[in-house]
């Protein structure tokens, strides 16, 4: 009875919040601004301190032109939502 | 939802946040050099444990094996992934809060106290003998208590930058990081010292919430904060989605707290938990896929072995998380979990968790944290072969013990004997041990790479960092954070889904721990026998030794409600036989068999040699051997020695003494479902196999061992489980024979009819050290019997008819009494003998003129045969042999 309670309002919660999620482009903005934020931030702190060099030129051999995208996305966190 | 306007308005204030992340590089390194010299440690620990299965007599000169494997866990649980974790953290926090660590002196605090008061105190006392007996919780409670205090500090020192910086800005790492402490700090006082208070059933339902918590709510998230951090900084790229990523840390911290229970299906516990737990689980799986598929995303162009070394790791960490999880998800099925519980399966299971995802994601924070160290630059080749090494020995170790694990759950089911298991086991035992050599190149050669990464224009930035708090240190970075402008609803539902994890993690200890604690009260009260069976101080101290020395980790004490427990070790545990039990030993594996009803199931000799010297009863056991426990041999039993005998006898006795009397009375008294299947089983009260006087004993099945042609499986069974005490050729010489008393049977010198060798064999010999054999299928037996009379140099009695008549009238006078008029070893005297061994049944057994000769003159020792040699002279003695001799009849009916 308590188990069935639980995983119930789990998935009711979850769902609710996917509904949310996918339903309001404002919502889903806001959720995902903290991943965009949190690589400006470490963008920042390895510029700022030369740490990371070495290991950022090594990601750069890999990227893709999924990367170009990145600098757009990047550039979108800074406040301006798309 | 908020206009464009008030969002912008919001962000402009929010641009001039200062970004402070002063990076603790002392601290950093001091954690991640403190991890790994851990982490070496421990490994050499399981090494050592590991041993054990290949070369069971070679690690006399450590401390035991029980030990040993508390300091292992431990080890890498606080020591490595611990250190891990916090060094990762000193560089992590500061970059997603923008903001330092609240105190570096208070770092230092920490790192002392973790390292010095917890992690060297914590290994020198279970070592030493004080531990608790508690999976993930061996450490003795003062040392919890440092633990807790170390987890308040971490708190203090990481927690106050995400709360000023505000729930809606946090990226999801940050969240696992809040979530991993603060849960931890709930869950563990109430896994480590909740089951030193509440017996039986019911502790282990709060120990098995910390196994899982353990694992779910201070290492998942910790390495999760890592993977989510990793990925995106290595690539360059945001993770795929932070929805999903928010989505898989709330169902994380929904769900499992809900599967503790898991890790004790079909036990005491009851089924409503277990249930909860199972679907928990299943969910959790679900929950899992979402996490490992957005980290997979996320890494979408840099394949499946990325250039950079720490995505390198982080990949790999990921894959394991998926695996492990799944397989989590797996074991929490009924069917499966009684096919692989118990086995090495779970062990292959917890490496992969521990040594393969916890660990891979620490070596990823690790190395990226490292990376940006000033003045440190790791070698790649170093790392390149660090990492190969790691995945081929882990995987290895992982398949291994999968694949041992199988064959370990088929032969349980299948009913074979329990040492066929360990034989079967060895091979992969073998290659578990040697799958250490490149996990242990591995780590050894991360540390180095570590220690040898120091440059020379870095030494003296390092040196000036640290010399000099308030001056800037080199990796402190000034600027703004990007601006985020995010909606007090969005806030709000993520203080309220942290409100509601908490009380989640509330109800979990409630459902699976409080009410399941009300309900096997309940049941005790309803069950258990009125007069409580209590234990002596003898027993209780040899609780104690069975405790320190990690007995339970090997020898499960609890017959749980499946066919092929209940075959083998009698009717399922119920809940009040448990409930002198605090801390509970109900065990989550079985290296040897089950001991919830080992009472009278062997002599206390067989006990004591099996104690001092495993192998000499048991020639196949990889058992350690306990000598410290005596004074100079298995003869001279000190008094530990003595105590944990005496505890071991009294496993099962009181459900042994209660019932069956009083089952009809319990019948009456519930109707739970599982209860009365316990208490209808077929096989009651004890151990299937304990011996039993004459009279009270099973019948053979079918009446009569028929005879087999597979001499080639009676002699592998003879070698595996009788030749330690009668010899490789049966004459009665094996290692033990000289421990036990009476001493084993020289076959070659005794020749048994088939009905009694059956009856032997399947009953064993009350009060003698001879077990009962009925885990042996009826085909093994009749193999076993076969040797058994092959053996046999006995040739049939020729005599005189004068020998006979003098024979007889000495037998009449002074043997009949015991052995019976017709020699059927059934006198009157023998129901009553000071040693409650039958005489023997001269119809049924023949000895050899000097076997025969030997005994009347000398006695049998360990037996009520008193010797004769003065009483009667060497016309008499010999007389009587002959007579004693032509008693056997070689057919039922024979005259």
């Amino acid at each position: 009875m308590i188990s069935n309670l639980i995983v119930f309002s789990s998935l009711l919660m979850a769902g609710w919040f996917t509904l949310q999620y996918l339903l309001k482009p404002g919502l889903r903005e806001r959720v995902e601004q903290p991943k965009f934020a949190f690589l400006r931030q470490l963008s920042m702190y390895d510029m700022q301190t030369g740490a990371g060099a070495k290991s950022a030129s090594e990601d750069r051999h890999e990227l893709n032109d999924d990367q170009d995208q990145l600098g757009l996305q990047v550039n979108n966190s800074s406040g301006e939502t798309k | 939802m908020h206009s464009t306007d008030s969002h912008t308005k919001q962000s402009s204030v929010e641009s001039h946040a200062e970004f402070n992340p002063q990076v603790e590089s002392l601290l950093v390194r001091a954690h991640s050099l403190a991890a790994f010299a851990t982490l070496l440690i421990a490994v050499c620990f399981g090494i050592l444990v590991s041993l054990q299965f290949v070369f069971p007599e070679s690690l006399g000169a450590f401390p035991s094996w029980g030990r040993m494997r508390y300091a292992h866990t431990q080890g890498i649980m606080l020591g490595w992934l611990g250190n891990a974790f916090l060094a990762f953290m000193y560089h992590a926090v500061p970059v997603l809060s923008g903001r330092p660590v609240t105190s570096r002196t208070l770092g230092l605090c920490l790192f002392a106290i973790w390292n010095f008061a917890v992690m060297i105190p914590g290994w020198i006392l279970v070592l030493s003998g004080f531990s608790q007996p508690l999976e993930w919780a061996e450490f003795p409670l003062p040392v919890d208590v440092v633990i807790v205090a170390g987890f308040i500090l971490a708190a203090v020192q990481f927690l106050p930058g995400f709360f000023k910086q505000g729930f809606e800005n946090l990226y999801v790492s940050s969240w696992y990081i809040i979530g991993g402490l603060v849960f931890t700090l709930l869950s563990f006082p109430m896994g480590n010292i909740v089951p030193e208070l509440v017996p039986g059933a019911a502790g282990a339902a709060f120990s098995g919430l910390w196994i899982h918590d353990a694992v779910g709510l201070f290492v998942t998230p910790m390495a999760l904060a890592i993977l989510y951090y990793v990925v995106p900084a290595s690539t360059g790229k945001p993770i795929y989605s932070h929805f999903l990523s928010m989505l898989g840390f709330w169902g994380l911290f929904f769900l499992y707290p809900l599967n503790g229970i898991h890790h004790y299906i079909y036990s005491a516990i009851p089924m409503a938990a277990q249930l909860t737990a199972i679907v928990a689980s299943f969910l959790l799986g679900l929950v899992v896929i979402i996490v490992v598929s957005n980290l997979l995303l996320s890494q979408r162009g840099f394949g499946l072995i990325p250039k950079n070394i720490a995505l390198r790791f982080a990949s790999m960490g990921v894959v394991f998380y998926l695996v492990v999880s799944l397989q989590g998800s797996m074991q929490a099925d009924m069917s499966f979990s009684s096919l692989v519980h118990f086995t090495d399966f779970i062990i292959g299971h917890s490496h992969l968790a521990m040594l393969g995802f916890a660990t891979f994601a620490g070596i990823a924070g690790i190395i990226h944290a490292w990376q940006r160290l000033p003045g440190f630059s790791l070698d790649a080749k170093i790392l390149d072969w660090s990492y190969y090494l790691l995945v081929f020995g882990i995987w290895l170790m992982v398949l291994d013990l999968t694949l041992a694990g199988f064959v370990q759950g088929a032969l349980w089911q299948d009913a074979a004997p329990w040492i066929d298991s360990v034989r079967a086991s060895a091979p992969y035992w073998a290659v578990r041990s040697l799958s250490a050599i490149p996990v242990t190149l591995g780590f050894g050669l991360l540390f180095y790479g570590l220690l040898s990464s120091r440059t020379a224009s870095a030494t003296d930035q390092a040196v000036s960092t640290s010399g000099n708090e308030q001056n800037q240190s080199d990796t402190t970075a000034k600027g703004a954070i990007g601006s985020i402008g995010l909606s007090p609803a969005l806030r709000m539902s993520y203080v309220a889904a942290f409100v509601c994890g908490i009380g989640f993690f509330v109800l979990s200890v409630s459902i699976l721990g409080v009410i399941p604690l009300q309900s096997l009260q309940d049941e005790t009260a309803l069950l258990a026998p009125t007069a409580s069976l209590a234990l002596s101080p003898a027993q209780e101290r040899g609780r104690v030794i069975y405790a320190r020395e990690g007995c339970a980790y090997c020898h499960t004490q609890q017959v749980r409600y499946t066919e092929s427990d209940m075959r083998r070790f009698g009717a399922p545990s119920l809940a009040w036989e448990g409930r002198q039990d605090t801390p509970h030993m109900l065990g989550t594996r079985r290296i040897g068999p089950d001991l919830a009803r080992a009472s009278g199931t062997r002599t206390d000799q067989w006990h004591l040699a099996h104690l001092y010297a495993p192998r000499t009863v048991v020639p196949l056991s990889v058992m350690p051997g306990y000598p410290e426990l005596f004074e100079g041999s298995a003869d001279r039993p000190g008094r530990e020695a003595l105590d944990l005998l005496a505890y071991i006898e009294s496993l099962g006795r009181e459900r042994e003494l209660a019932w069956p009397e009083g089952d009809e009375r319990a019948r009456a008294l519930t109707d739970d479902e599982r209860a009365l299947m316990s208490l209808t089983a077929e096989v009651l009260n004890a151990h299937p196999g304990r011996t039993r006087p004459l009279g009270l004993a099973p019948a053979l099945p079918s009446g009569e061992l028929q005879g087999s042609d597979n001499s080639g499986l009676g002699m592998q069974l003879f070698r595996d489980n009788c030749s330690g005490c009668h010899g490789d050729s049966g004459e009665g010489d094996g290692p033990a024979s000289s421990l036990l008393s009476p001493p084993p049977v020289a076959f070659t010198e005794h020749r048994y009819r088939r009905d009694l060798l059956a009856e032997i064999l399947w009953n064993g010999i009350h009060g003698a050290s001879m077990p009962a054999w009925r885990d042996l299928p009826l085909e093994e037996l009749a193999a076993l019997a076969d040797v058994v009379d092959s053996f046999s140099l006995v040739d049939a009695a020729s005599t005189t008819s004068t020998l006979l008549a003098a024979g007889q009238s000495v037998y009449e006078t002074n043997c009949a009494e015991c052995h019976g008029d017709d020699g059927g070893g059934n006198g009157f005297a023998a129901q009553n003998l000071p040693i409650p061994i039958m005489p023997t049944d001269f119809t049924r057994e023949r000895l050899s003129e000097a076997a025969a000769l030997r005994a009347l003159r000398e006695g049998v020792a360990g037996t009520s045969m008193a010797p004769w040699g003065d009483r009667l002279n060497a016309q008499e003695m010999t007389a009587a042999v002959h007579y004693v001799r032509s008693l056997y009849r070689e057919q039922i009916g024979d005259d």
